[in-house]
């Protein structure tokens, strides 16, 4: 009698157990990322002078992309997607977060996404800090002015499931048209994801 | 009848071993099925770096069918618990897909791998669990005003009516119904099926043991052919054939036992027979003999005949003829009537057997030797109503019914023949009697005659005195007469 008792004690136990990972496993990733304490706010409009930014009359898209972080990995997809469909119209430049000692092959990587993507090692946060962006997957558009048009999040849903709050691809289609940037709420702007390796501490 | 026996069957295996072990056996397989499910959800892993999910959930879902199979393995609680330990692991994969679609269809697997239980009460609480996770995570997601943080945990749409969520139900909860239905028609085959199996096993058995009581009975017939059935034998099972075979047994042991009977009482009686007419002349000598006969025939110790002489003043028992007697006492022994055991059996006409008699009581009546019988058969000998004579056999053992039915045919066979000897004697005596007597008439009738020819000579003498007389007579009358004139 002791032993079932014992028995069904660990069964509920271990069910409470279950559910408890799955709701640390969530609070993980609903959190905001906490913005490092030394952030530089760098406002939208922003002029920004880089030797990445080409002026070939076109925007441009830089990913930050962390390859271990699980938001960066998820969102990559939708990545793919987007420098397929704006192949032509946008310049897009991945910045590489890499955490330190971590084993990258980004010639393998550079490969992969294709040679007319620019791929560069952000680790050091210059491009980061100079955007204002402190986690993955963050996308900043610049447009031709070379002023920053977007900076935040490419979905209200962390792993871009939500068709109407793809902030990127909309954010896209208005500076290809030369629109003026859509409205969207703190979803868009707020980053949710992963620190960025080197803040990680 | 055969129906109500069916229903028993039934009911004996849908709560018998066989479900309990079919259970076991199945919650073994399903063991093996949640592992299968656990490495898969590792696999998932790799995409969004899941392990916390994959390794933690999986392995406590896993430890808790552990601990369940351990403590109520084949019960049905782990049956209805392994349901939903399987949607948690489903639900797990949609987690780590974060809500791919295609993740919700391991409930479709998860209740068909269910099946195997072939028990309906199995689907219940896996649609149950799937349905209010399904409910909580639509609520939370579309009505909970909770920003979609919940949305891969239950399915990567940006939005999902109210009637899409039915029919996403309805789907599901026509799959289980389906599954329940078949669960609960495979639990029915099998039972019939086992049902089947169970009348079979037991028709076999009967077969079996028909066979079995068959070949005992041949085995029986042989013995019983071949006279080699041991005595007391009792079958392992009595079953109408075999009773046949033992009363027909019996009846031949009766028949034989018969033969035996009458072949000893005929080759007794011819014993005596044989001595009978071998000294039919000399009762003495005849009694002698076929008292040792019989003594010897019937493995008796001691015998004795005494036959009824009877003298113009008194009837009494001679002892004739005796085996084992002392003869020189007793060899002119006469018996008086109702004198003695011999004497009492004389005047009955019955015989008497005395059983288990004190030791002195027959050392005294009977006078025998030092190792005195215990047992006195003593029978008259009748021959037409008559009593001619008393036989006495006694034996250390009891003398069986067998040995008592040949005395006492023998002592009629005796009677007869004494009957005939004393007649025999008797006729000889009166012959001899008539011869004598016929020579004594002879000599008489002798002496007559001559007596008669003596008074015929005498007669003639006289009528020739007489016819001399008359002549004389005549002569002196004419002389007279003569003389007259």
């Amino acid at each position: 009698m002791v032993k079932k008792g014992l028995a069904i004690l660990f069964v509920v136990s271990a069910f409470a157990l279950i559910i408890t990972i799955f709701w640390m496993e969530e609070e993980k990733y609903s959190k905001v990322t906490e913005k490092p304490i030394d952030y530089k706010e760098i406002p939208l409009n922003s002029i920004v002078s880089n030797s990445l930014l080409v002026e070939n009359g076109k925007p441009t898209l830089i990913h930050f992309f962390n390859p271990l972080c699980v938001c960066s990995k998820f969102n990559y997809q939708h990545f793919e997607f987007l420098t397929k469909k704006y192949e032509k119209e946008v310049n897009f430049i991945v910045a590489l977060h890499l955490k330190q000692g971590e084993v990258f092959d980004q010639d393998e990587f550079q490969n992969d996404i294709g040679q007319s993507i620019i791929v560069v090692d952000d680790s050091s946060e210059e491009l980061a800090k100079q955007l204002g962006v402190y986690s993955t997957p963050q996308a900043v558009i610049i447009d031709t002015s070379q002023s920053i048009y977007y900076r935040g999040n490419y979905n209200r849903a962390r792993f871009c499931t939500s068709k109407n709050t793809n902030f990127v691809l909309l954010s896209l289609q208005a500076v290809i048209n030369g629109q003026e940037l859509p409205h969207f709420d703190n979803t868009a702007i707020q980053p949710y994801g992963c620190e960025l390796p080197a803040n990680e501490i | 009848m055969a129906k109500k026996k069916h229903k028993k069957l039934k009911k004996e295996f849908s709560q018998g071993n066989y479900f309990r072990d079919y259970y076991s056996g199945v919650d073994r397989i399903l063991f093996f099925v949640l592992v299968g499910f656990f490495l898969f959800g590792v696999g998932l892993s790799f995409y969004y770096d899941t392990w916390k999910l994959s390794l933690g959930a999986g392995l406590l879902n896993l430890s808790i069918f552990f601990v369940l199979t351990k403590m109520f393995r084949g019960k049905l609680i782990t049956r209805l618990v392994s349901g939903i330990l399987l949607w948690n692991f489903s639900a797990q994969f949609i987690a780590q897909m974060h809500g791919l679609y295609e993740m919700h269809f391991f409930f479709f697997i998860s209740c068909t791998i269910l099946l195997l239980y072939k028990d309906w009460k199995v689907i219940v609480p896996i649609t149950l669990y799937t349905v209010i996770h399904h409910l909580v995570f639509y609520y939370l997601n579309y009505f909970g005003n909770l920003d979609n943080v919940y949305r891969d945990y239950f399915v990567d749409l940006d939005y999902m009516t109210i009637s899409t969520l039915i029919l996403h139900l309805l789907i599901a909860a026509i799959h289980a119904l389906l599954c329940g239905f078949g669960a609960y028609k495979l639990k029915l085959l099998t039972n019939q099926e086992l049902a089947k199996t169970k009348l079979l096993d037991l028709e076999n058995k009967k077969h079996s043991k028909r066979a079995r009581l068959i070949k005992e009975n041949i085995n029986l017939a042989n013995m019983i052919s071949t006279d080699s059935l041991p005595d007391g034998f009792e079958p392992k099972e009595k079953n109408d054939m075999t009773l046949a075979l033992l009363n027909m047994s019996d009846s031949l042991a009766k028949v034989r036992e018969k033969e035996v009977n009458e072949k000893y009482v005929i080759e007794g009686l011819s014993l005596v027979e044989k001595s009978l007419r071998s000294n039919n002349d000399n009762l003495k000598n005849l009694s002698n003999l076929i008292i040792s006969d019989i003594v010897n025939y019937t493995n008796s110790v001691q015998g004795a005949l005494f036959l009824v002489e009877e003298t113009a003043e008194e009837k009494f028992l001679e002892l004739k003829g005796a085996y084992a007697y002392d003869r020189t006492k007793f060899i002119d022994k006469k018996v008086m009537p109702g004198e003695g055991l011999a004497g009492e059996c004389w005047l009955e006409g019955k015989p008497k057997y005395m059983k288990k008699v004190p030791n002195n009581y027959v050392s005294i009546k009977s006078t025998l030797g030092k190792a005195n019988p215990r047992n006195i058969y003593i029978v008259p000998l009748i021959y037409n109503e008559i009593t001619v004579g008393v036989m006495e056999i006694s034996s250390f053992e009891l003398l069986d019914n067998l040995k008592v039915d040949f005395i006492n045919k023998v002592a009629e066979n005796i009677a007869a023949s004494v009957s005939a000897v004393k007649v025999n004697e008797r006729t000889a005596r009166l012959l001899s009697e008539s011869q004598e007597m016929a020579e004594q008439m002879r000599a008489q009738e002798e002496e007559l005659r001559q007596n008669q020819e003596e008074m015929m000579a005498t007669q003639e003498e006289t009528t020739r005195q007489m016819n001399e007389l008359k002549e004389k007579y005549a002569v002196a009358q004419e002389e007279i007469k003569a003389l007259k004139q």
